[in-house]
């Protein structure tokens, strides 16, 4: 087996962690949203991490991990999240005309999104990291502290689940 | 890839577009120290209620006429440091503190010697805090590692010897760069934070534990057990504590932190090396034993050594830590100036006084044969 090393996402950035958060913040708080698919959440996922990185922030910064770092803080937060919240019961919808009858007809990017808010923050996270901010698998990896194929089986199950979903509609 | 696939992947990069760029970020507030501090406290908080509420640390200073030095016993948490995770607990070296699991034993990792006198079977058979805190005695032999070290992992001995462990180290020691280095089923971690680095070598079984443990540590200036992570006794050659009291009039205490200090490490950097708790019982049996040593010091043989060298390690005993606390200073390790002293006396080495102190991380690996033979009556 070769030998794995780490690789920094960003070797880069300001050294002052008051002006990383600056040039960062909307970046992660961003990433937080569409990992959490929460808005309100999103901002106190962002200010979780970078609390749990300040005590840490030389050696995160000197090796170039503080991104790494701070996306799998709001990863694993939302992760905690998610798991205390997804057995609360959800009420029955309404007796009546579905949504999907009334509203004009969803394209694919709305199936796309229905998809993503359904599925785990891990794997979630691993098709935002790869979709929308082009890292490779490798770098996902590191942030999701996952091997390589796990990145790649969480990007391929989330395609081939949305690619099924399409098939039962024309393109 | 299908043409089904691609537009699956088209889709989810268009949601994430629009969803993405249409979501608006707060201004994102720059977290300070006193924040830090802040969400901290509520850990503190949570930790003295469990110890009211729970099997109370009665950390108190009781004088022996019954008079308190730090009023009735109400328990006080001997850390600001939030409770560790359920099931874990935490280890400090220098200015910072990990979390490890509760199941994890102490241990010694393997050494160039590893070889020498040991037939494996004293080897840890399962994971453990090494407790050599970067200083070891290791005899000038090299038994070797892996033929050829194919691993690149730069640990010593056999694989059939190695047992996952975290071990810690001082940066400034270390060549090994921080990474992390997986083969064959064996991952090597190392990483540094703070001025402490840490190095978990584990098999798959225990790679998620290895990495929670990393991802724990945590820059303090007070660890888990109320030792300041640096101190006075680092000061110089055999300095007395800075707050003189009279040891022998305090009746008991709720508890005594044995903070073990380098004090090669200069005043005013992070010297704690290990450190460990002693409560109730055993607290008060150490208070009992320095109450009816000796005044004077020793065992001392002053014509065996030089007098002008720092001893290599040395202990605060701290007495009723994070509360009102006392602190005496011991000195083991020499030819010269061994004992307890409160500031105001120097009570003598005994068994019964010294051989407590040991366990856990505290360790000693050096010293002068007079004091060693009575602080560890099992090794001599």
């Amino acid at each position: 087996m070769p030998e794995v090393t780490r690789v920094p996402i960003e070797a880069d950035g300001p050294a002052d962690f008051g002006d990383w958060v600056s040039s960062r913040g909307a970046s992660l708080q961003r990433f937080a949203y569409l990992v959490s698919g929460s808005a309100t959440d999103a901002p106190d996922l962002v200010q979780e991490a970078l609390i749990g990185a300040l005590p840490r922030w030389h050696s995160l910064a000197a090796r170039g991990t503080a991104e790494a770092y701070v996306r799998r803080s709001i990863v694993n937060a939302s992760v905690s999240r998610w798991r205390s919240t997804r057995r609360l019961v959800t009420m029955a919808d309404p007796v009546g005309p579905s949504v999907d009858d009334l509203a004009p007809r969803v394209d694919d990017a709305d199936q796309a999104w229905r998809l993503l808010i359904e599925l785990p923050p891990n794997q979630r996270a691993a098709v935002v990291l790869r979709f929308y901010e082009d890292l490779s698998f490798a770098q996902i990896a590191v942030i999701l502290d996952c091997s390589e194929s796990t990145a790649r089986s969480h990007v391929h199950r989330a395609i081939t689940a949305l690619r099924n979903r399409l098939e039962e509609e024309p393109s | 890839m299908t043409e089904n696939d691609d537009r699956a992947e088209r889709a989810l990069r268009e949601a994430l577009s629009r969803q993405g760029d249409g979501f608006v970020p707060a201004e994102t507030a720059v977290p300070t120290e006193r924040s830090t501090r802040r969400w901290r406290s509520w850990g503190a908080v949570a930790a003295a209620f469990v110890l009211v509420a729970g099997t109370a640390i009665g950390i108190g200073l009781v004088t022996r006429d019954g008079g308190g030095l730090a009023g009735p016993d109400t328990g006080h948490a001997v850390s600001e440091l939030p409770l560790p995770d359920a099931g874990w607990r935490y280890e400090s070296y220098r200015d910072v503190v990990v979390q490890v699991p509760d199941s994890w034993g102490y241990g010694h990792e393997l050494t160039s010697a590893w070889c020498l006198g040991d037939d494996g079977t004293s080897v840890n058979q399962t994971p453990f805090v090494g407790a050599s805190n970067g200083y070891e005695v290791v005899p000038a032999i090299a038994c070797g590692r892996r033929p050829g070290d194919v691993f690149g992992l730069g640990i010593e001995g056999p694989e059939r010897l190695w047992v996952t462990n975290l071990s810690f180290g001082r940066p400034e020691d270390e060549e090994v760069p921080d990474g992390v280095h997986t083969q064959d089923g064996w991952t090597r971690i190392v990483s540094t934070v703070g001025h402490a680095r840490f190095t978990v070598l584990t098999d798959q079984a225990h790679l998620a534990d290895a990495r929670r443990i990393v991802d724990s540590a945590t820059v303090t200036a007070l660890d888990q057990n109320g030792c300041d992570v640096s101190s006075p006794i680092q000061d110089g050659v055999y300095p007395r504590p800075v707050h003189a009291f009279d040891l022998s009039t305090i009746g008991s205490v709720g508890a005594m932190a044995i903070c073990q200090y380098s004090p090669r490490t200069p005043v005013g950097e992070p010297g704690l090396i290990a450190s460990r708790l002693l409560t109730g019982t055993d607290a008060n049996a150490e208070l009992g034993a320095l109450h009816v040593a000796k005044i004077g010091g020793g065992p001392d043989t002053p014509s065996t050594c030089l007098h002008s060298e720092p001893p290599d390690t040395a202990i605060v005993l701290r007495l009723n830590p994070g509360a009102e606390s006392r602190d005496v200073y011991v000195y083991y390790d020499s030819c010269v100036h061994n004992g307890f002293d409160d500031g105001t006396q120097v009570f003598e080495l005994t068994e019964d006084d010294c051989a407590r102190l040991w366990g856990e991380r505290v360790v000693q690996w050096s010293g002068s044969s007079a004091p060693f033979e009575l602080c560890h009556p099992d090794q001599s």
